[in-house]
């Protein structure tokens, strides 16, 4: 579904943020990116959207359902963003247009992609999907009305109405609180199910990656240091990071 | 948000109150009056005299800003003491003028400034958005005077297009008025552009660093197209208090056109009657003025709440920001 390989993104003159980043994403399949901040993981998942900033370099290759991506002209690649692959972004409360309704916004995302005038019944068939208990009336709210777990849903809502093949989370339930943040990752779970989406998911809370993902990428400094299958990654970490990550959680877990 | 509109408006009639003592304050400060220009330098103090009393100018201060104030109230601005002619017939005409050059002079400059800006913005790292962020700069550098008095000399007395002076009003003779509106509202348009363009340039680009535009970005707008539909509206919450500020200021750059291209506005009025001491028309003309930039400024205040939803619902919802 999703290969990368040889990914190097470097900004300016500066050192590469990315350095020769290599994996792949079955159909269906979940890959959860861990790291520090600054790690380069979100300058991973920018550089997959084809939303980094115009002075970005990036070598490699990334292939989507075989097809390559990486120097893809921007009105090619807006056609794919929303449609075959999509993002959900970190921050919930400054990630919606704060002057247009909830249900307005998620609209357009369906009519960007798709022709007909049941974009209102998609747009409440999907806020539904993602647990929504009054998809009308948050259709009908500006963002300032809902609260922060709503916004990730709405969110989350646009990302999946045109049911995309690999979605993007970008530490979604990192500004929400703990009860919040485990309710929308079970959503998540069960959304990705539901509709087969493959899954790229990043986080620097690795006990969040475990719950959600069948495989998992460590990264520190821009390179990738570690990646394995979920379990025997937590069983046997080979690199001292991935020991020291693993560790910290445990001690986490026990603690909490 | 009907309350919120009314509380406003009480703020609107207290300044209005607060203006009109400074006005007349400061008016009657001004040093010889209108008796002294109507006798001339040699008069006898008490022809003076004489002519002060049959004016009411011998009544105490407070007398007289309490018999002005109540005339305004009741919608009489007074009578000039020189032409004899009603302050209000005096006005009118002058204020067509005055408010078709800044009408059209600020949709000028805003049809300039937004697309140049939003394409500054855009091409912010590129030589094309440099240039028009250079242009701008050389462009607020220039004096309201000598950009018309170039203008002037370019299309008027080389190119001989349009008339450099003097003013047809519209329902006589359409062409001929717009011919000599042109030059003066070019003049305030472009040297209006200058200043907006930077506002509307910064208002995009802060615009162009958020999330939602990120997100925008995310479900398939490309760059243009987000910014136009996500990027406007939020824009514009912003640059309607720099436009707001703008039309005050053009308030004042109008008077320097009117000089300039001897339109008979309102700013040759005021000059005038300042030099005169006609203190009724400098009055009721400088009030009017006040009016219009508190007007202006109610009307910025109540477009927030239109733009903005956060602030419709701000007190009425929770704010939903942890």
């Amino acid at each position: 579904m999703l290969a990368v390989e040889h990914l190097t993104v470097a900004f300016g003159r500066r050192p590469p943020a990315v350095r020769d980043i290599s994996f792949a994403i079955p159909e269906g399949g979940r890959l959860g990116i861990i790291g520090a901040s600054g790690s380069g993981k979100s300058v991973t998942a920018l550089a997959i959207m084809g939303l980094l900033p115009e002075y970005a370099r990036v070598g490699g290759s990334v292939k989507l359902g075989g097809a390559e991506l990486v120097g893809l002209p921007d009105h090619e690649y807006s056609k794919l963003r929303g449609d075959a692959l999509t993002m959900v972004f970190q921050e919930p409360m400054t990630a919606l247009d704060p002057t247009m309704r909830v249900g307005r916004q998620i609209a357009e995302a369906y009519r960007l992609h798709a022709q007909g005038s049941k974009a209102r019944d998609e747009v409440l068939r999907v806020l539904a999907a993602v647990g929504m208990p009054d998809p009308a009336r948050v259709a009908d709210s500006y963002p300032h009305e809902l609260s922060g777990g709503q916004r990730q849903r709405a969110l989350t809502a646009m990302a999946v109405i045109n049911r995309p093949g690999l979605v993007v989370f970008d530490e979604p339930t990192t500004a929400l609180d703990m009860l919040v943040q485990a309710q929308v990752l079970e959503m998540i779970d069960g959304l990705l199910r539901a509709t087969g989406a493959s899954c790229l998911f990043i986080s620097h809370d690795i006990a969040v990656v475990a719950q959600l993902c069948a495989h998992i990428l460590v990264m520190q400094d821009g390179q990738a240091v570690e990646q394995g299958e979920t379990g025997q990654l937590l069983r046997a970490p080979r690199h001292p990071y991935t020991q020291a990550l693993v560790a910290a959680a445990r001690k986490g877990a026990v603690r909490g | 948000m009907a309350a919120k509109a009314l509380r406003r408006l009480g703020v609107f009639a207290v300044c209005l109150l607060g203006a009109s003592l400074v006005v007349f304050l400061i008016s009657n400060w001004l040093p010889g009056d209108v008796a002294q220009v109507m006798l001339g330098t040699d008069a006898t103090p008490e022809a003076l005299a004489r002519v002060r009393a049959e004016l009411g100018l011998d009544q105490p201060l407070w007398l007289r800003y309490f018999a002005w104030i109540g005339g305004l109230l009741t919608g009489n601005l007074g009578t000039s003491p020189l032409s004899h002619y009603p302050v209000w017939e005096l006005l009118a005409p002058r204020v067509a003028v005055t408010l078709w050059l800044v009408v059209l002079g600020i949709g000028l400059s805003i049809l300039i400034a937004l697309p140049l800006g939003m394409y500054a913005a855009l091409r912010r790292r590129h030589l094309g958005g440099f240039a028009v962020s250079g242009l701008a700069q050389i462009g607020m550098a220039v004096p309201v005077f000598w950009g018309g008095i170039l203008l002037a000399l370019v299309f008027a007395v080389w190119l001989r297009w349009l008339p450099a002076n003097g003013y047809v009003p519209l329902t006589r003779d359409p062409a001929g008025w717009a011919a000599h509106l042109a030059l003066p509202v070019l003049t305030l348009g472009l040297v209006q552009a200058a200043v907006l363009v930077r506002y509307v340039r910064s208002a995009f680009v802060e615009v162009l660093h958020e999330d939602y535009l990120r997100t925008a970005r995310a479900i398939g707008w490309s760059e243009f197209r987000a910014l136009l539909r996500h990027g406007v509206r939020n824009a514009a919450i912003s640059l309607v208090t720099v436009v707001g500020l703008q039309l005050a200021a053009a308030l004042v750059g109008a008077i320097v056109v009117e000089q300039v291209f001897t339109l008979p506005g309102i700013g040759s009025l005021l000059l005038d009657a300042v030099s005169k001491r006609d203190l009724v028309v400098v009055q009721a003309t400088v009030m009017l003025l006040v009016l219009a930039v508190l007007a202006i400024n109610y009307r910025v205040d109540v477009s927030y709440l239109l733009i903005d939803p956060r602030q419709r619902s701000r007190g009425a919802a929770p704010e939903g920001r942890a």
